[in-house]
């Protein structure tokens, strides 16, 4: 009686079973498969990438903002230098641009002595143009400069303790010839000091390729770190799916499928730590141009909206680069074993 | 078509498979047994390209699988339909989503998934079950979703590794069942690889013997009367 019954059981099922299968699955398996269907069909919808970039950036997020991070840091460094190193290069062409030596006549020189000199510039080869700054006038444009210690200035001015000496400012025409200029300068009695602007430019130009090179290396060492951490949370992100990457091979998911996600959160990763450092550095550059353009006039600071296109490009390629670079190597790295 | 041609598998000191022939026409029920270690799970790793053969051939559909390049592995897998012992479906996906991401990995556009997923659902009696996630599932249940999604991309051949392994007998037949109506009603060529020697010899299919590495017997199915 209970084999009857289980008998019965079985043979309700059995007929469900093949109710079951619908006309649609019946359909498509016996229909012959056309060239068309035979023709690999692809079509990945994008946002599913990147829907699985956020899943598995959200389900690491502890690793993923460390790699931001650290990537964020590395490039408002590099930023920071950039515009150090812009700025200069603004300042050494105006230097350059300048083509004017300041001569310095003795304290003690009288007016006599003083347009004696004056003559003796104007005679000399590659001179375009002296223009006279007395004592008086240097006083009064250090008064107007420093307003700070204009005070002070203005004391020294009443007592006629005047520190300061009479001056050209004489402008040539040929670089090549201002070392011969220069000399020659030197070589007029009277004459105490001579200010070349192009040493003042060769030491600058020192100072720039110093700093470069600091730049360079720092770039080297911060972008060789940041493709690490990224790596290591791509490393994370790959173990943590490993099950399913299996399940995803034997299915039929080609190589594509399985990578692009990790490479779009690689991407993501690059991208907010770009906006990030573009942030931090321009709102370090406004304060610096606020609090100490005033301060340090004889610097030209080059205005923010002249770089900062440059400078949110210059991230935003870094910091994708970077991502996609480090998400690849560790997918190629990790996704074999 | 599947035939394997003197296929020989080595690791090591071990051979797991040594000279292997068979063939399995289109539409055939094939039961694939032995006892543990005979190279049953080989057999299944060589036809999916998990693994190559150390020498040998095996034609699918008239192609030797064994000289294809990686690159073209996922598209050849998208022909076989597997079925594991331990299930492995996606335990953050309900069981709509397992059997659509089948579906999505081969580029199928949305509209027909839509379509499709219901239907598979309904096909292993599931679609009351759609959107509950494999750990609200009994190992049955599991089981029939993993045949869904087995059969989602229309393939022409089956294969179940174990599927009864971690399930009950009562589901166990039913799980068998499904897999012959899959048989009979669509035409699908099925292999079943296992070691329940009751449940092979009820249902009386092509039984293929492998032991110690080699085909030990080949019984054809017995003929309905």
């Amino acid at each position: 009686m209970q084999q009857t019954e289980q008998q019965n059981e079985q043979t309700v099922r059995d007929a469900e079973n093949e109710k079951n299968i619908s006309e649609e699955i019946k359909q498509s398996a016996s229909a012959p498969k056309t060239r068309k269907q035979k023709k690999k069909r692809r079509y990945y919808n994008p946002f599913y990438f990147v829907g699985e970039a956020l899943r598995s950036a959200w389900r690491n997020r502890v690793m993923s903002i460390a790699s931001v991070l650290v990537l964020a840091s590395c490039l408002v460094l590099l930023g920071a230098f950039g515009l150090l190193i812009r700025n200069i290069n603004v300042n050494l062409e105006q230097l350059g641009m300048l083509n004017e030596i300041v001569v310095f006549v003795d304290y003690d020189a009288d007016q006599e002595r003083v347009d004696g000199i004056c003559a003796k510039i104007k005679a000399l080869d590659n001179v375009t143009f002296v223009e006279y700054v007395s004592k008086e006038i240097g006083l009064d444009t250090l008064i107007k400069d420093y307003p700070e210690y204009a005070s002070i200035l203005e004391d020294i001015k009443e007592g006629g303790d005047n520190p300061l000496s009479d001056s050209f400012i004489v402008t040539y025409g040929d670089n090549s010839g201002v070392l011969k200029l220069e000399s020659d300068l030197h070589s007029i009695p009277g004459v105490r000091k001579v200010n070349n602007r192009l040493d003042y430019a060769t030491k600058i130009e020192g100072f720039k390729n110093g700093v470069s090179l600091v730049f360079v290396w720092l770039f080297v060492l911060l972008f060789a770190v940041s493709i690490f951490v990224i790596f290591n949370t791509i490393k994370l992100a790959v173990h943590g799916r490993r099950a399913e990457i299996s399940i995803m091979r034997f299915i039929g998911s080609t190589k594509f499928f399985i990578v692009a996600p990790f490479v779009i959160e690689g991407v993501l990763i690059g991208f907010v730590s770009s906006i990030i450092a573009y942030i931090a550095d321009a709102e370090l550059y406004k304060y610096v141009l606020r609090n100490m353009g005033e301060e340090l006039k004889m610097i030209q600071f080059v205005p923010f909206k002249d770089v900062n296109t440059i400078l949110l490009l210059g991230f935003l390629a870094i910091g994708v680069l970077t991502g996609i670079t480090a998400s690849l190597f560790s997918i190629h790295k990790n996704l074999k074993s | 078509m599947i035939e394997f041609v003197d296929v020989r598998k080595e690791y090591d000191d071990v051979t797991a498979l040594d000279e292997v022939s068979f063939r399995i026409n289109d539409g055939e029920f094939v039961f694939i047994v032995g006892h543990s270690g005979a190279g049953k799970t080989t057999m299944t790793r060589v036809l999916l390209r998990q693994e190559k053969v150390s020498s040998g051939a095996i034609l699918v559909d008239g192609v030797d699988i064994t000289k294809l390049s990686d690159r073209k592995v996922p598209f050849y897998r998208r022909k076989l339909g597997m079925v594991f012992q331990d299930f492995r479906l996606f335990q953050d996906k309900t069981a709509y989503e397992n059997v659509a991401f089948a579906m999505r990995v081969v580029g199928t556009p949305g509209s027909e998934i839509r379509r499709r997923v219901p239907a598979l659902l309904h096909t292993v009696s599931m679609d009351t079950k759609a959107s509950h996630f494999p750990r609200e599932l009994s190992g049955g249940e599991q089981q029939r979703i993993a045949l869904a999604r087995a059969i989602a991309n229309n393939p022409d051949i089956i294969i179940a590794d174990e599927p009864t392994g971690n399930v009950d007998p009562q589901m166990s037949m039913e799980i068998m069942n499904m897999l012959l109506k899959i048989n009979h009603l669509l035409g699908k060529t099925v292999i079943v690889v296992t070691h329940e020697k009751a449940l092979v010899d009820t249902l009386g299919q092509r039984v293929i013997t492998i032991k110690n590495g080699k085909v030990d017997s080949d019984v054809p199915a017995v003929e309905e009367v």
